[in-house]
């Protein structure tokens, strides 16, 4: 029995004292286009579904969306952008159904050009209506890019997964997409428009007053004032993106993300926990291919094995148990 | 939770403070090899000033660290934790150098089997671990530790071979390669 509610933290379903808890939301983001997020967002759904758990996938890739078609589902009828736009009131009324009959679908806006980037109160209204699905689990799939939209969606879930692979550019993406994640909620949780204008000159990477990591703007902060500091300390502590490495073809590369974990604490000071890797296998591509998710057409395949190891992770809220792991 | 600077020695190598020599070693490796500066792990991070002083603090954490009365005393300095059991580390100079396996030891001429098999089993790793973990063939990894070059696959796939089985045991790969492939050839040269 690997997975049962702990009590500890917030679970979706019937908490302790039998009362109905909110769903919880799991956002798959990454920076860099390609490196698997849409894969992972349906392998979690599905295996989420095949759990028996009721499942929500939205894909929040606003302007191009393809989530759908990850899933083995047909284009719904209505998208989210009917939603943004005001044609549809509800949230319930753009779901569409996939085969599995407790996994459920939101597509993307995939007509107007201009649903990719709606405004900060549409944006928050949809959030909310998110929140009050009513289901266990949503998996919200994130577009490329660090652009508001991804980061907003990213810092509104219980969980931020990371997906990154074995390649300078999308490591470089990850880190970009981390700080300014941290940036942003920082932004959102300070007033004060010394510090405002503080943050904003840390966000620009070539500033002159030297703040090159969120630490270095938390000292900064805390010059000006004390409590402020100490908020933004506390913030710091509970911002911890959880990382998959997609496309595994060697023990390096699956160690990579012990090295990125580590990275980032020594570099950001910020605890990224290591969910697990996917081996890198031709299933993928061969049942995309076919239009069908390879964890249903290939669920014994290394790389279904490996989104299985990281969904169970999610579950128990733990990192990998990993045999190359260095800590004793 | 804490940038590099403020890391103890510990939490500089991602181990806890009760960890073993060999897995202390192995976390130096690992370190040093996810922030060298064409490392991809910490790829776009660190400026090469922040990179150069990490490097160096990781080097002082090791050199803390592998040696035991040193190690006793920054615990007591720094963690404030007495050695519990076994004789006080105060005894000032280590008489003998502690029986480190950090590759700047290894000289990179001397990489043999024999040598392999010799550090392998003072690191206490068994040739079926290694096989296991890097699902490489046990005879192969056999041949390699007896210098079985006839039984051993071309140098390109060996070179691969040799590089995983170093990092299983804390060794560094490159060195490790490069090292034996040089003896190998030297041992085909001998035959000739």
């Amino acid at each position: 029995m690997p997975w049962t509610y702990a009590t500890t933290t917030r679970m979706a379903g019937i908490d302790g004292q039998s009362r109905l808890v909110k769903n919880e939301i799991w956002a798959v983001g990454g920076g860099k286009g390609g490196t698997g997020k849409t894969y992972l967002s349906a392998s979690l759904a599905i295996g989420l579904a095949k759990l028996g758990k009721r499942v929500i996938a939205i894909d929040a890739d606003l302007g191009c969306a393809n989530l759908h078609t990850a899933l083995g589902a047909d284009p719904p009828a209505a998208t989210l952008s009917d939603f943004i736009k005001g044609r549809v009131k509800n949230l319930n009324d753009v779901l569409g159904d996939t085969s599995l009959p407790t996994l459920r679908l939101i597509s993307g806006a995939h007509d107007f050009l201009e649903i990719a980037n709606p405004k900060y109160t549409e944006k928050m209204r949809l959030i909310r209506q998110i929140q009050d699905l009513d289901v266990e689990y949503i998996i919200l799939d994130l577009g490329a890019g660090t652009a508001f939209n991804s980061l907003d969606f990213f810092l509104a879930a219980d969980r931020g997964i990371l997906t990154v692979i074995p390649e300078p550019t999308s490591i470089e993406n990850v880190y970009r997409f981390i700080k300014s994640a941290f940036y942003r909620r920082f932004k959102r949780a300070v007033r004060h428009p010394e510090m405002k204008a503080l943050v904003s000159c840390a966000m620009d990477q070539k500033n002159e007053r030297g703040i090159r990591t969120p630490h270095d703007l938390i000292t900064g902060v805390e010059a000006i004032d004390a409590e402020v500091g100490g908020r933004l300390r506390k913030t710091m502590a509970q911002f911890s993106p959880k990382l998959v490495v997609n496309q595994v073809r060697s023990q390096d590369d699956a160690a990579l993300g012990l090295s990125m974990r580590s990275s980032c604490s020594k570099y950001f000071g910020i605890q990224v926990e290591y969910l697990g890797f996917v081996e890198y296998d031709d299933c993928v591509w061969r049942a995309m291919k076919r239009k069908r998710p390879p964890l249903m057409e290939y669920p014994d395949a290394p790389s279904s094995r490996g989104a299985g190891t990281v969904l169970a992770n999610l579950l128990k809220g733990e990192q990998i148990a990993f045999d190359l792991c260095v800590r004793g | 939770m804490k940038p590099f600077r403020e890391q103890n020695y510990y939490e500089l190598l991602d181990v806890r403070p009760d960890a073993e020599k060999e897995v202390l070693a192995k976390a130096y490796q690992a370190a040093k090899r996810a922030f060298t500066g064409d490392a991809l792990a910490s790829h776009s991070l660190f400026d090469p000033r922040e990179r150069a002083a990490l490097l160096a603090r990781l080097d002082d954490a090791w050199r803390t660290l592998s040696d035991p009365a040193l190690r006793a005393r920054y615990d007591e300095d720094v963690l404030g934790i007495r050695p519990a059991v076994g004789p006080p580390a105060t005894s000032a100079v280590p008489e003998s150098r502690p029986m480190a396996f950090s590759y700047a030891d290894l000289p990179i001429t001397g990489v043999t089997g024999s040598v392999l098999r010799a550090r392998r089993e003072a690191v206490g790793v068994p040739l079926q671990e290694i096989a296991r973990t890097t699902r490489i063939s046990i005879a192969y990894l056999q041949f390699i530790e007896e210098d079985r070059e006839r039984g051993l696959p071309h140098d390109s796939y060996l070179r691969g071979y040799l590089a995983q089985y170093a990092r299983a045991i804390g060794l560094d790969p490159q060195t490790v390669a490069d090292g034996y492939l040089r003896h190998l050839k030297a041992l085909r040269s001998a035959k000739r």
